[in-house]
């Protein structure tokens, strides 16, 4: 038995777990915000751009539950903002939402449906976007980026859900753990 | 649930909306050298190197990307631009249509108010009147062309039809382009000169002297015709004007009045084995692209349309 098997048969050692996890979550969330900041934020399909950390923030939520949906939503918001030049604590906000949400539904629906995840991302996508739009207005920048976010919405709403099709399946293969379960009472969404 | 549990994951979404919220408005309030701004300066400093390893590692999956992008935007602008130029050129065309014809009937106009049509008109009692040509026949051994206006108007057959057109060399303004071979109620079918059926007695003018002959379109060339039967003791030089003579010669009788123009002398040769000059004439009016025309109607033919000015 490899040592990865053992340790996942395991059932000892939870701090270790729960760290080994953080650091999957980590490392997932940063890779997917550099990616975001330095290649993904150039491509336009069809005026939307598709944002990579919604798909991991929604992925790792439907796996892990709402609140370590929301923590990695503000630890990836926060991270966005910071090396993206934009104002801290927007993205983080809304992502915290998108955590949540994501990690709440994830454990009302306890299917093995392997649409359900991408259905969700495309909806987290459009409210992601919506919340940015309402945060624009709220600090004053709304009716500039207004028309771009809703011309854009639907079809980043569309780009993520390709991008969860091959993201998703990769968050799930590295946050694998038999026995996890949510910090809900009911068990992961694993499509 | 239990009740901690459903307590703890509110707290926590709780705080994380609330250390949300404060980052937003702490970073939208403080000045560039606050806390929070540094801490972004920070991070930015420190992702850098990773940045720097990430935009490598796609640079070339980008360049794909943007030339894919720039084939795709390349092959619309591509068709746009055809597309735009297209418009461009048929409103040029248009335009220069535009042009030409106000030109001819500008020149038309100056025919018909000149000293040399108020002789021919004071001489022949005839009536100007303008028409558009309608139809062009379609066949290479005819050169006809349907004009607007027919017998109701006072157009018969053999009435002379001229174009205006404006060059160097010709100062009256309208020039003959052919005549009247039938007539509707409505419209008339002009014979031009360069059909093979026509044939005009025309006489060249140099000084106080003409020369008379028989003009013919040229075999060989359509745009062009030949004044046969010259005299060839007889001076005739290039860019002497042609004219209609009015009389009848050999036979080939002419129904139009003496002195309207035709064309310019543009060769001459006197072979050994020819008893007549060979002259070769060239219209002042483009046979094939002319668009309004006058007709030179009886006066006493007056119908029901309108005169030209």
């Amino acid at each position: 038995m490899k040592l990865s098997e053992r340790f996942s048969a395991s059932r000892g050692f939870p701090l270790l777990r729960g760290g080994l996890d953080a650091l999957s979550i980590w490392g997932l969330l940063t890779v997917a915000v550099l990616l975001q900041v330095t290649v993904v934020v150039d491509v336009r399909v069809v005026g939307g751009t598709p944002s990579l950390p919604v798909v991991v923030v929604v992925a790792v939520a439907l796996l892990r539950g709402p609140v370590v949906g929301a923590l990695a939503g503000f630890y990836g918001g926060f991270l966005a903002d910071a090396l993206g030049a934009g104002l801290v604590g927007a993205s983080a906000l809304i992502l915290v939402l998108v955590g949540y949400a994501s990690g709440a539904w994830g454990e009302s629906v306890n299917d093995r449906a392997a649409l359900r995840p991408l259905v969700l991302v495309a909806a987290m996508s459009v409210l992601a976007d919506l919340g940015s739009l309402t945060v624009a207005i709220l600090v004053g920048t709304g009716p500039a980026i207004g028309t771009t976010l809703f011309a854009g919405a639907i079809p980043a709403a569309m780009v993520n859900l390709l991008l969860a099709i091959a993201v998703y399946p990769l968050v799930r293969r590295l946050l694998r753990r038999d026995d996890a379960a949510p910090s809900g009472v009911r068990g992961p969404v694993t499509a | 649930m239990p009740h901690s549990s459903r307590l703890f994951r509110r707290l926590t979404l709780a705080v994380l909306l609330a250390a949300s919220l404060a980052s937003v408005t702490v970073y939208f309030r403080e000045p560039e050298s606050g806390p929070l701004h540094a801490v972004q300066a920070r991070l930015v400093e420190a992702a850098a190197p990773a940045e720097g390893v990430v935009q490598r590692v796609a640079q070339p999956f980008r360049d794909a990307a943007t030339w894919a992008r720039g084939l795709g935007d390349a092959a619309a602008e591509r068709d746009r631009l055809r597309e735009e130029n297209a418009r461009l050129r048929q409103e040029l065309s248009d335009r220069e249509i535009d042009r030409r014809e106000a030109d001819e009937l500008l020149q038309e106009l100056n025919y018909t108010e000149s000293k040399a049509f108020a002789t021919l008109r004071r001489r022949e009692g005839l009536r100007p009147l303008g028409a558009r040509v309608l139809t062009r026949s379609p066949q290479l051994l005819t050169a006809k062309v349907v004009i607007g206006v027919g017998r109701a108007d006072g157009v018969r057959v053999d009435d002379p039809v001229l174009s205006g057109v404006k060059t160097v060399d010709l100062k009256a303004g309208a020039s003959l382009v052919g005549k009247v071979t039938s007539v509707t109620d409505e419209t008339a079918t002009v014979t031009l000169l360069s059909d093979p059926t026509m044939a005009v007695g025309a006489m060249i003018v140099r000084g106080g002297r003409t020369t008379l002959g028989v003009l013919q379109p040229n075999a060989g060339d359509r745009t062009l015709q030949s004044l046969g039967m010259v005299d060839p003791t007889r001076v005739v030089e290039k860019a002497d004007p042609v004219v209609t003579s009015g009389y009848e010669v050999d036979g080939f009788g002419s129904v139009f009045p003496k002195g309207l123009p035709i064309g310019t002398v543009t060769g001459v040769a006197l072979r050994d084995t020819s008893v007549f000059k060979e002259v070769q004439v060239t219209p002042w009016v483009d046979l094939e692209t002319f668009s309004t025309v006058i007709v030179l109607t009886s006066a006493d033919a007056a119908g029901t349309g309108s005169a030209a000015p």
